[in-house]
């Protein structure tokens, strides 16, 4: 299964959401979602994640 | 008779096979062949997403400007996906936009390429759009969602 990674740089971001939404729901992927404006952030597992993924969407 | 080092290699490759079964000796060169002549590396895919009216924006034509440059280099895939007021950007006339020659200057390479040029479907501004240089695709949130999903990087301006 495909991993796609979503690095969200704005909470405010309709069309975002709505892309992991159809994503998520075709269920042809692993979806992790990471939003840089809350709060802390684990740049190590991020770094980890971003060598992981097959597609990253930086919104 | 001197043979290349390709010939020799072919060769080399099929010499033990036409001792078994001479078609699978055929069959094998054919392949090595189809290998040599048409096999194409695949490319990373790379999505432009721009959201932003490049009446009021300089990042549309930033993105342009870095889809042009990036794919420059024929070592990816590039596509444009144009949403809301960024469909302006495949206007004729570019003289309102800020940093209009970015428009005029790298669009229609990314056209020329083959690169697919995705509009919003049903986005309003298209009506506002008139005649475009540029061929364009209409597609919805659902086909956006599946071609960032088989694209490796998705970027959003």
């Amino acid at each position: 299964m495909k991993r796609i990674l979503h690095v969200i740089t704005d909470p405010d971001c309709p069309l975002c959401k709505r892309i992991i939404d159809y994503q998520e729901k075709a269920r042809g992927a692993e979806i992790k979602v990471v939003d840089l404006s809350r709060g802390e952030v684990d740049y190590d597992e991020l770094l980890s994640e971003i060598f992981h993924a097959e597609s990253i969407s930086v919104w | 008779m001197i043979s290349s080092p390709a010939r020799i290699g072919s060769s080399a490759l099929t010499s033990g096979w036409r001792g078994k079964s001479p078609e699978n000796g055929i069959r094998a060169a054919e392949n090595i062949n189809k290998f040599r002549n048409g096999f194409k590396p695949v490319k990373p895919k790379v999505l432009f997403i721009i959201s932003e009216d490049p009446r009021r924006s300089a990042r549309p034509a930033e993105a342009i400007r870095i889809a042009a440059g990036v794919g420059t280099w024929k070592k990816v895939e590039i596509a444009v996906y144009l949403r809301d007021a960024a469909v302006l950007a495949l206007s004729e006339y570019a003289d309102e936009f800020i940093d209009e020659d970015n428009y005029t200057r790298y669009f229609p390479i990314i056209g020329e390429w083959g690169g697919p040029i995705y509009v919003q479907q049903d986005a309003p501004f298209l009506r506002d759009l008139g005649d475009s240089p540029l061929k364009y695709q209409e597609i919805s949130d659902e086909q956006l969602a599946r071609v960032a999903a088989e694209s490796e990087y998705v970027v959003n301006f």
